[in-house]
């Protein structure tokens, strides 16, 4: 199929198929002064060659060639190139055969012997009307979407993802995704590996946060048996388990320099190494790779290597958080409270419009994950019908960051409340602090399973475990 | 082009539809459509455009002349209608259609004397088309 690019007129392309060379010389020498493009062949072959070749915007054709009976070539060019437009041009008293021609798809006809001016006026307008179609074509095609593989939201920012992820999924260039924890970062790796040609191949998520330091590099790259104590056998890598698919490196500002310098040479040479082994295995990998940092911030602080991150930021996508997709919220909150309630078996009809209101104000610091815990809550502990804001619970979770202190003072992670103004200045503790008591609290009162605490406290695991490695360092 | 048959009798012309040029009569090839096509082009390019008419409509009275057979006759008869209306040949067109129409349902005799006045309109076309272009060539020298 000949796929055309929007017509502007000053930019059009014609192609005139006529046997006569006098004809083609004459119509040339009509459009001459015209911004369009125009050339001219004399047989049915020859025009085949041209479409193919240069897909014209519109193809003015003789309905009688020397080597194509009436309408043959027509009817080929409304099968194989739809939207390149053509003008059929026709002897005199071949009424019925133009006639005929426009029923096939010609948008006009011009009879012979042809005026300039009744030329260049039919060419105009039937590129016109193609450029118009083609804007048409052009808005449907950029349609708003609500929903996209896996995400739901038809934001502007959303639609701005949507596009960008179908833009690079073609190619094999490493899509470097930022935003908060939550936002959709490994959500937006599957689409791209969705939308590439490697979609038939595996898709295979590395999240370095989750993963102890000292594993990483094997879990990359891979062991031979024996490699380091506790190795009794040889395992591929990630790396090798994405050959002809897609490698996605989550937390990826979490991998230590040492691996860094390791990825690099990988992403230049293709080739691994699994630990121990002496031969190197060249595998065929889309790289997609995120973080919920600023990858520049890393560089410039000196915890990320500069050519690694220019190495990988080629297609750099950032995901909006949710309090900047309020066109999403509700929207989400629907679609998650009748899956909620079809796992748990319950029959639930919306939100109040007190709770819809609620959930248009509240923050949503953990992003999509924050609103997926609120809706679940809700569904679990409720028989079904309305959800209204005291199902909600939001409440609980806007005090639950101003979770108290041991001494009765609360933290405020949102907006001061009038009692944390009214605090003494000496009250006031670093954020670090805060967030390290906070966290080691939820994971003392779960028993050490640091999910159910990363749950609770409403981020990902690997968050968590990423502290939990810089408190052990510093 | 000298050797087409140029001598024949009027009786031979009749229902043809390229019966013989009564005084007054429009000439074969009319000479105003030069002069609009001069308007609409330029000179240059009109002067471009009818020699490459002059050299398609000999291509073509050559190949009918080679090769009489209807179906090859038809096919340029049918090419030469349309060309010959654009640059002001209007009989050569008319004359040209007749022959495309009649498809060869007439007795062979009928066929030929349409044939031959076809070429030898073409001829007279010819000659005028290249007539003019000798003098506009000159005259731009």
């Amino acid at each position: 199929m000949i796929e055309q690019a929007p017509v502007l007129l000053a930019s059009a392309s014609v192609l005139i198929v006529e046997d006569s060379a006098s004809l083609q010389a004459l119509y040339l020498a009509y459009l001459n002064e015209q911004p369009w493009q125009t050339r001219s062949v004399g047989c049915a072959a020859d025009a085949v060659a041209v479409i193919v070749e240069t897909a014209p915007n519109l193809v003015l054709l003789d309905l009688q060639l020397p080597d194509a009976s009436d309408l043959d070539v027509l009817t080929a060019l409304r099968k194989h190139a739809p939207d390149i437009a053509v003008v059929v041009a026709t002897g005199k008293g071949s009424i019925e055969l133009a006639v005929e021609a426009i029923r096939l798809g010609a948008v006009d006809f011009l009879e012979k012997p042809v005026t300039k001016d009744r030329l260049v006026q039919t060419l105009r307008n039937s590129l016109e009307r193609q450029m118009l179609q083609n804007q048409v074509h052009a808005l449907l095609k950029t349609e708003v979407r609500d929903r996209f593989h896996g995400f739901i939201g038809k934001s502007m920012a959303m639609q701005a993802v949507y596009r960008t992820i179908s833009a690079a999924a073609p190619s094999k260039a490493t899509v470097f995704i930022t935003g908060e924890s939550g936002t959709g970062k490994e959500v937006t790796a599957r689409a791209i590996h969705a939308e590439s040609p490697r979609r038939g191949g595996p898709f295979v998520a590395l999240n370095c946060a989750a993963i102890p330091r000292d594993l990483i590099e094997s879990e990359l790259f891979g062991h031979q048996k024996g490699a380091f104590t506790g190795a009794q056998h040889a395992r591929e890598g990630a790396s090798e388990q994405a050959h002809g698919g897609t490698l996605f490196l989550d937390e990826i500002g979490e991998m230590n320099l040492d691996l860094q310098s390791k990825l690099l040479r990988f992403l230049q040479t293709g080739a691994v190494k699994r630990l121990g082994a002496n031969q190197e295995r060249q595998v065929d990998v889309r790289f997609l790779c995120a973080t919920n940092r600023d990858p520049w911030m890393e560089v410039q602080a000196g915890r990320f290597r500069e050519d690694l991150y220019f190495r990988l930021h080629v297609i750099p996508l950032h995901l909006p958080p949710l309090r900047e997709r309020q066109d999403d919220v509700l929207m989400l909150a629907e679609e998650l409270l009748q899956r909620f309630a079809r796992e748990e078996g319950k029959l639930f009809h919306g939100f109040s419009a007190e709770a819809r209101a609620a959930m248009l104000r509240f923050p949503w610091l953990g992003n999509v994950r924050e609103l997926e815990n609120v809706i679940r809550y809700a569904v679990v502990l409720n028989p079904g019908g309305e959800i209204g804001t005291a199902q909600l619970r939001m409440e609980d979770r806007e005090n639950a960051r101003l979770s108290p202190r041991p001494n009765g003072d609360s933290v405020p992670t949102q907006q001061p409340d009038a009692a944390a103004v009214s605090l003494s200045q000496d009250a006031i503790e670093h954020l670090a602090a805060v967030e390290r008591r906070v966290i080691e609290r939820a994971i003392a009162l779960c028993q050490g399973n640091i999910p159910e605490a990363a749950r609770k406290l409403d981020v990902a695991p690997s968050t968590i475990y990423r502290k939990l490695a810089q408190w052990s360092v510093g | 082009m000298n050797e087409l048959p140029i001598s024949m009798k009027q009786d031979e012309l009749r229902d043809t539809g390229i019966a013989k040029k009564p005084p007054g009569a429009r000439p074969a090839w009319e000479i105003e459509t030069v002069d609009q096509l001069i308007k609409e082009l330029g000179p240059e390019f009109a002067v471009d455009v009818l020699g490459t008419f002059a050299g398609e409509l000999s291509q073509r009275l050559s190949r009918m002349h080679a090769d009489r057979t209807p179906k090859h006759i038809i096919r340029e008869a049918h090419a030469l209608k349309s060309t010959a209306a654009t640059f002001g040949a209007q009989s050569l067109s008319d004359a040209a259609k007749s022959l495309e129409l009649c498809n060869h349902e007439v007795p062979n005799e009928e066929w030929d004397i349409r044939v031959d006045a076809l070429l030898n309109l073409g001829a007279e076309v010819l000659g005028a088309v290249q007539k003019w272009l000798l003098d506009a060539r000159g005259a731009k020298k």
